[in-house]
């Protein structure tokens, strides 16, 4: 059936911080530089820091996942100046922790089948934003979502909705990474991609941007690839990348058309501008 | 939020196929809850709340490589009740992209890439092919919300969403600001997990799986029975679907966190209490107006306790409750959604369904907790589903 015609969404928000861990990327001033163009990309792999922000049991708990999530989660906080127990929070990740599942499988091909309690927290999906919420003290609303190539689009949408309906500010924060073979082979994400935006309804001191978002056919239109040969090869390979079209507009401060991978048949289609 | 009407649903469980099934068991006060028979988990010691014959209903032609227990199950659910033809028609009413899909599940197909490791699939080349074809539609979280799209030829939005028990509670809410907001005209909330190893040996490594058919909110309770479900519902507008069929309806749902601890609940229920609060707020309805509560009520010692004190801060001790997982077992990521159509049921029914399973009451329980099913006229449910990593969603649901 051919969609109805007339029936593009338009939301519009505010971006007031963003954060990037990712190979070659270990923060957002890092990132600007290499997405401004200012320092060559270089794919070393990320640091996974402890985070600080976890009472000493859940820190030693802490698996990768949780790490580039904090990560993210922290600097966008900061960088958008928010106070992190006010925000509902959707997290996202098309794959969770291919780490904790291999040990997890392997474990379940022992006779005994013994599974350690802490991989059976970890190897949960809203693991990440579970301990984010103890890290934060924060007990406002979290989700945690999965949409295989589209999970940066969803849960863009799934922040704005709530934007839309219910909140005035969120924290959005997607991450996924390489998982070990043969988890590797069967679901193929490259590389390490974390990053997080705090997003809000109306703009306030610091915002850094606008975005009036709409959607868009897909069969007129592509999604924004990257010219930079090394960074399209992220964008492609990892469903948390799908976000560096938007984060290049950020980090360079232009006006900017961009289309994101949303539905089927849709794509997001994000006019951003720089708040002056 | 403006209510919305539930005019399609169905559900799949232990107690059996669809809502007439699930309506005569909770009368009959029959469990679903049998001794553990699975061949990928022998060894274990426990009481399962099984679906049968999900070996014998595959997957077949163009969806073929959906094929895994999950989504047998997701299929199976949805070819009950008339559910499917009532997809066909809002396809037909508001356009394939105009309807939202969102799915609740924790482990999706998880059991194949398990199988799959047991069965060290990968020794040569083509069942390396085979192995990695599987999972990329069967064990990938998105695989229920990918396959029921596929299935339906829906192209709006379509989501996983993935906090463990609570999951398809919060799928509702994520349905319901879809339409507020404009994305879709109508949703399609789904819930569905299937036993596997990593929950049954996963739930049993923390101690709080019983070997015995759980018993909530009993003095004597010792953990959880682990079951698999499959849930769906149409929500619609109201005065948008046709006459008649308006009757239940989402009225509010509250979400919230206990900044806790990954497994244990808050100690007080302060993350549930703010769930149901919320819940009761958006609905615009004072807790008195509450004439029953479908308890997350799993059995564990710490749940059941801690969910009854914030229940009694709210509703003080007369309120009736039950927790219904003594009928099918804690059926994790679809819990919130079978719950819900045990409600409707409920609600449909003029019954309250009683606490299956609990014999003497834990005196440190202050809420009415009922032991057995009575008939009652009722008119507002609330549904209650917290998840690990101190997930809480509390819904409404109101009969007009």
């Amino acid at each position: 059936m051919q969609p109805h015609l007339g029936d593009e969404v338009v939301v519009n928000f505010y971006i007031n911080g963003a954060s990037i861990t990712a190979n070659g990327m270990i923060n957002w001033k890092e990132a600007c530089e290499v997405l401004t163009g200012t320092r060559n990309y270089i794919p070393s792999e990320p640091e996974y820091v402890e985070p600080g922000i976890l009472p000493a049991n859940e820190r030693r708990r802490s698996v990768k996942t949780v790490k580039l999530a904090i990560q993210v989660a922290q600097e966008a906080i900061i960088n958008s100046k928010a106070k992190m127990e006010d925000l509902q929070t959707v997290f996202a990740s098309s794959m969770g922790d291919g780490f904790v599942m291999d040990g997890l499988f392997k474990a379940l091909c022992v006779p005994k089948k013994v599974v350690l309690p802490i991989s059976f927290h970890n190897s949960v999906h809203n693991a990440p934003v579970g301990y984010w919420l103890i890290g934060s003290k924060c007990m406002k609303a979290s989700t945690s979502i999965a949409c295989k190539e589209t999970t940066f689009g969803s849960a863009l949408m799934e922040s704005t909705s709530q934007l839309s309906v219910e909140t005035e500010e969120i924290l959005l924060v997607v991450y996924d990474f390489k998982a070990p073979e043969p988890l590797h082979y069967a679901m193929p994400i490259e590389g390490a991609f974390a990053t997080a935006m705090v997003l809000s309804r109306k703009r306030r001191e610091g915002s850094i941007a606008f975005v009036e978002l709409t959607t868009a056919p897909n069969y007129e239109n592509q999604p924004s690839a990257m010219d930079n040969i090394d960074l399209e090869a992220i964008r492609i390979g990892n469903p948390a990348a799908r976000s560096l079209p938007m984060l290049f507009s950020l980090a360079n401060g232009i006006d900017n058309e961009i289309m994101i991978e949303y539905t089927k048949d849709t794509l997001l289609c994000l006019n951003i501008k720089p708040c002056l | 939020m403006k209510p919305l009407a539930l005019t399609s649903y169905t559900s799949l469980s232990a107690v059996g196929k669809g809502l007439s099934s699930l309506r005569t068991a909770l009368l009959e006060e029959r469990t679903g809850l049998a001794p553990i028979d699975l061949d990928f988990a022998r060894g274990l010691d426990t009481y399962i709340g099984r679906v049968n014959n999900i070996e014998n209903s595959p997957i077949v032609d163009k969806l073929k490589r959906f094929d895994c227990r999950n989504n047998r199950l997701a299929q199976m659910c949805i070819l009950q009740d008339g559910f499917k033809e009532s997809i066909h028609k809002a396809i037909e009413k508001y356009g394939s992209n105009r309807i939202s899909l969102v799915i609740g599940t924790s482990t999706s197909g998880i059991l194949e890439t398990e199988l799959a490791y047991n069965n060290s699939l990968l020794r040569d080349e083509s069942e390396i092919e085979f192995f990695s074809n599987k999972l990329r539609y069967t064990h990938c979280f998105f695989s229920p919300a990918e396959f029921i799209s596929e299935y339906f030829g829906l192209t709006g939005p379509a989501l996983t969403i993935s906090t463990a028990c609570s999951s398809s509670a919060k799928a509702f809410a994520s349905a319901a600001r879809h339409i507020e907001a404009g994305f879709a005209d109508a949703a399609i909330v789904g819930g569905v997990d299937s036993l596997c190893m990593t929950t049954l040996y996963g739930f049993s490594s923390l101690n709080i799986v019983s070997t015995k058919p759980c018993k909530p909110c009993d003095r004597n309770r010792d953990g959880l029975s682990l079951g698999e479900a499959a849930g769906f519902a149409l929500l619609e507008k109201p005065g948008e679907a046709n006459s008649g069929m308006e009757e239940i309806f989402l009225s509010g749902y509250g979400e919230s966190s206990d900044a806790h601890h990954m497994s244990a609940p808050h100690p007080k229920g302060a993350g549930a209490e703010l769930a149901m609060r919320g819940a009761l707020e958006m609905s615009n309805i004072r807790p008195e107006d509450v004439d029953y509560i479908n308890m997350h009520g799993t059995a564990t010692p710490a749940n059941d306790t801690i969910e009854a004190s914030a229940i009694s801060r709210i509703f003080g001790p007369d309120t009736p409750c039950s927790s219904t997982k003594g009928w099918t077992g804690h059926t994790l990521g679809a819990a919130g959604i079978v719950e819900s159509l045990i409600a409707v049921v409920s609600l449909k029914s003029g019954i309250i369904p009683g606490c299956l399973n609990m014999i003497e009451i834990d005196p440190e329980i202050q809420a009415n907790v009922i032991d057995t099913t009575v008939k009652a006229g009722i008119s507002n449910v609330l549904v209650n589903s917290f998840g690990f990593g101190g997930n809480n969603c509390s819904l409404i649901l109101e009969m007009k």
